[in-house]
């Protein structure tokens, strides 16, 4: 991580040593599932980059957008309406967690019982990443 | 935002009631009012969304399909993650690529395993699992209808309305038709499933539930009844994001793999043995 982003990472209050932790976790599930296949499209490049900016370069992106003044929202499922937040000059950002990584770290809050979606998102909240 | 649970006026009423909340809760965020001309630009924006994940997942109709499940899963997740206008420029350079590779029949797969469909959960950027599983034991995933597929970009929000108030409805009645599991009864999802198994030429549904997940869970057994209905066998999968389970749900991918390869042998010998039979 550049000296720039880890001094971004902790205006932010992330825990930087986990977040390490985190996105070594997802680049290895990332290339040895996707990354493993051999006849891809060339332009699915894009979209690998989106796997790794998730947590880089778009928090960045959201960060410099917040810092201008920008206003927005955190979403869960797909019924919050973009438009309308998008109309009224509010960023909608979906928050959906698909990582198996943070989900024990949820247990500070929630029962174990509920869906891992919930689970891992809150636990990437609680863990600092 | 409060999601009704069944589709009659009274619900459809209370939804455009928390569009007009939720419309006042942004404004107040920002205190920028929703115009009509910033509306009719986020629509069609978003709408361009849509249409880009359309045209990507269309070409996996075909016989062989240029990008794999596990690609086309990649792409569904990145448009939560990415900068709208970035990610339609990045879909739809994606889509013509894929046109090129179709002209010149290039498949995204080693072999042509069976066409399967995934249906159920969302699987959101990091959590592949079932895609994985699905394709690493010789399937290939022709069609997700599940939250990270069909379900969030098969309807477009009507472009025609000229009025906010019309605009505004447009949007909720489009958010409306979700198919998710919360609704009963959910004939529009059996329907919107089995057109698309149809379509997408499946011989398979495999059903990915979250754990946790009740109503996708419950709602599996009524789902798989009616695809049986049409002759497409179902395999249900319920797991959460944890790796330990990977080989044993592989074993039951490969399984149902095998029960699909032979289930085409026998439909290929059936007009045969209903000669047979006649005779």
């Amino acid at each position: 991580m550049s000296k720039e982003h880890e001094s971004l990472m902790k205006d932010l209050g992330v825990n930087v040593e986990l977040h390490d932790k985190l996105i070594a976790h997802a680049d290895r599930l990332h290339d040895s599932t996707c990354g493993r296949q051999k006849n891809r499209p060339r332009e699915m490049a894009r979209f690998d980059a989106a796997v790794r900016a998730s947590h880089g370069g778009r928090v960045k992106e959201i960060y410099e957008y917040r810092k201008a003044g920008g206003k927005s929202i955190g979403t869960f499922c797909i019924y919050v309406p973009d438009e309308i937040a998008l109309a009224a000059k509010v960023l909608p950002i979906p928050l959906c967690g698909g990582s198996g990584w943070p989900v024990d770290y949820a247990d500070k809050m929630f029962p174990r019982d509920i869906c891992p979606l919930v689970r891992s998102t809150f636990g990437m909240s609680f863990s600092g990443t | 935002m409060e999601v009704p649970q069944k589709k009659n006026q009274v619900d459809a009423d209370l939804w455009r009631g928390e569009i007009a909340a939720f419309r006042d809760a942004v404004e107040g965020l920002s205190g920028a009012k929703v115009t009509k001309e910033r509306l009719a630009d986020s629509i069609r924006l978003v709408n361009r969304k849509r249409r880009a994940l359309g045209a990507v997942n269309a070409f996996r109709r075909l016989e062989e399909p240029p990008i794999s499940g596990l690609d086309a899963l990649l792409v569904s997740q990145a448009a939560l993650n990415m900068d709208v206008k970035a990610f339609c420029e990045a879909a739809e350079a994606l889509a013509g690529e894929l046109e090129d590779r179709a002209r010149r029949g290039i498949s995204a797969y080693e072999a042509p395993g069976p066409r399967v469909m995934i249906a159920g959960t969302p699987s959101p950027m990091g959590n592949a699992k079932v895609h994985y599983v699905v394709e690493s034991s010789g399937m290939r995933i022709v069609a997700d209808e599940s939250c990270t597929g069909v379900r969030y970009y098969r309807d477009l929000v009507d472009e025609s309305p000229s009025d906010l108030g019309g605009m505004v409805r447009a949007v909720a009645d489009r958010y409306f038709k979700i198919d998710c599991a919360c609704f009963s009864p959910n004939k529009e999802r059996f329907d919107n499933a089995a057109a698309l198994a149809k379509e997408y030429r499946v011989q398979g549904v495999v059903h990915n539930i979250l754990q946790f997940c009740h109503g996708f869970n419950v709602e599996s057994k009524a789902l798989e009844n009616a695809l049986a209905a049409s002759g497409i066998p179902s395999l249900k999968i319920v797991t959460d994001y944890s790796e330990e389970d990977i080989e044993q749900l592989k074993v039951r991918a490969e399984t149902f793999c095998e029960l699909l390869k032979a289930g085409r042998q026998a439909a290929g010998a059936a007009p045969q043995a209903a000669q047979g039979k006649a005779g």
